[in-house]
């Protein structure tokens, strides 16, 4: 291969050639395998790194093949609804009727990325707390048909909750409490609730309760709370404490939680 | 088992807990990053699912190993998924109407491959040095050789040509050495 034979190159990548010096280009690549090797490698290199590219591979590339035929399994169908329904829970804003929800939801985004961006550092424990303790993303007591009298209460208990009306969903949630001890998720809102009033001491009583109840499952979600709740009272070294376990169980449900939420402690003690 | 490994494979075995995890810890900064460079909500989504599917793809496949973090590594694939998404839209309108026609699966594979050949060949630029890397990274900027010989002060257009492929023949030979070249391209 000659200097000539890469200017030749270049030229026909970067659309230099006339018509007929582009006939002959590509009739040379039919007929010299090693200059087509050479392209081949040129146009790699050139359209990958390439600052102003936007696809560098052909449709007829045979080193494509592989990724297609994998793309064909159901596992990755699969993986593309449950990504489309995950992206869905974290930005709910359907796309056809985005409008004033939409540009809130991006506005909220936004104002959260400058909040990160600049305050993250200084973020407080009760900020790590609601960071963590995700209270807007708890599952909900709605379910089809629910038109038996305790599941109505439990809604208009979750709805006062979702508003911010702790006083209104407390009563309903102890009353629960004492009906319906099979369901767990009643303790956690109930001792969400008794956080969010600062009734620090029910509140942890409440997920005593709920560790007590077997499941080790549900024993992890009480231990985390409980830890959030420590460290919602500036109790750092507790909620350490406690973190520590789920952080030493890779098995355990809140363990990457855990890990991060130590370095996020760690930080906020650095002065 | 690491981290990155557990995300892989959460992607690979479809375990909507740790994705949603992935979610919540890289989804911001892709946001900030899209927003910032004249896209959307709408594409950063857009372009974060397409990225978890590439990587998922791709440790299918090659069964690669992530050298540093996951989530640096996500960024640097959601980085380079809108770079192209932007340059299609600034291209031919032929060309980027072509490329809404193709098929979401023939996508996510040409991504895959692409990443796959920008990891391997900016490695190997990254190994070259000084004014041969400057000079390389004037040339895949499309810049004109009238203009390298103004910036790099060279003596004619025909020294700048000489010495851009003297570049790329080095850059050329790094790669065919790398046992990664050989398997992309087996054909």
């Amino acid at each position: 291969m000659t200097q000539g034979d890469h200017i030749f190159i270049e030229k026909y990548l970067k659309g230099l050639l006339s018509d007929q010096e582009k006939l002959t280009f590509e009739e040379r690549l039919q007929t010299d395998a090693e200059f087509e090797r050479e392209y081949s490698l040129e146009k790699q290199l050139y359209e990958t790194l390439r600052v102003e590219s936007w696809s560098s591979v052909s449709e007829d590339d045979p080193d494509l093949v592989p990724y297609q035929k994998a793309l064909k399994q159901k596992r990755f169908q699969e993986l593309k609804e449950t990504l489309a329904h995950i992206n869905s829970d974290v930005n709910p804003a359907p796309v056809k009727t985005r409008s004033f929800w939409y540009y809130l939801a991006a506005a909220s985004v936004a104002a959260f990325i400058v909040f990160q961006l600049f305050f993250n550092q200084d973020k407080s424990n009760q900020g790590l707390y609601y960071a963590y303790a995700e209270i807007d993303q708890l599952p909900s007591f709605t379910v089809r048909d629910s038109n038996d009298d305790l599941q109505l209460k439990l809604i208009e208990g979750e709805q006062a909750f979702d508003n911010g009306n702790y006083q209104k969903a407390l009563p309903i949630f102890q009353n629960a409490f004492v009906s319906q001890k099979n369901n767990r998720l009643i303790y956690i809102y109930l001792g969400l609730t008794q956080s969010e009033l600062e009734l620090y001491k029910e509140a942890k009583e409440t997920f005593d309760q709920l560790k007590a109840t077997g499941s080790s499952y549900h024993a992890d979600i009480a231990l985390w709370y409980t830890a959030l709740i420590h460290m919602k009272q500036d109790s750092v070294s507790k909620a350490l404490e406690e973190l520590k376990v789920f952080a030493s169980k890779e098995n355990s449900s809140y363990h990457f939680e855990a890990l991060d939420l130590i370095q996020d402690l760690e930080k906020n003690k650095q002065p | 088992m690491n981290k990155n490994q557990v995300y892989l494979d959460a992607l690979l075995t479809n375990d909507a807990k740790i994705i949603k995890r992935l979610y919540r810890e890289n989804f911001i900064k892709v946001t900030s990053f899209v927003l910032k460079n004249k896209g959307q909500m709408e594409d950063a989504e857009d372009i974060f699912q397409k990225a978890l599917m590439q990587i998922a793809v791709r440790y299918e496949v090659d069964k690669f190993e992530i050298k540093s973090s996951f989530e640096a590594y996500l960024f640097t694939v959601c980085k380079n998924l809108w770079r192209k998404e932007l340059n299609a839209s600034k291209g031919k309108v032929t060309e980027y109407d072509f490329q809404e026609l193709e098929s979401e699966a023939d996508a996510i594979a040409k991504s895959a491959l692409e990443q796959k050949r920008w990891e391997l060949f900016t490695e190997k630029l990254s190994e070259i040095a000084g004014r041969c890397k400057e000079l390389l990274n004037l040339y895949f900027a499309d810049v004109s050789y009238l203009d390298i010989v103004k910036t790099l002060d060279y003596g004619s257009e025909a020294v700048a040509r000489q010495a851009v492929y003297k570049c790329k023949e080095r850059l050329k030979t790094l790669v065919r050495k790398d046992k990664r070249f050989t398997l992309l391209h087996k054909s």
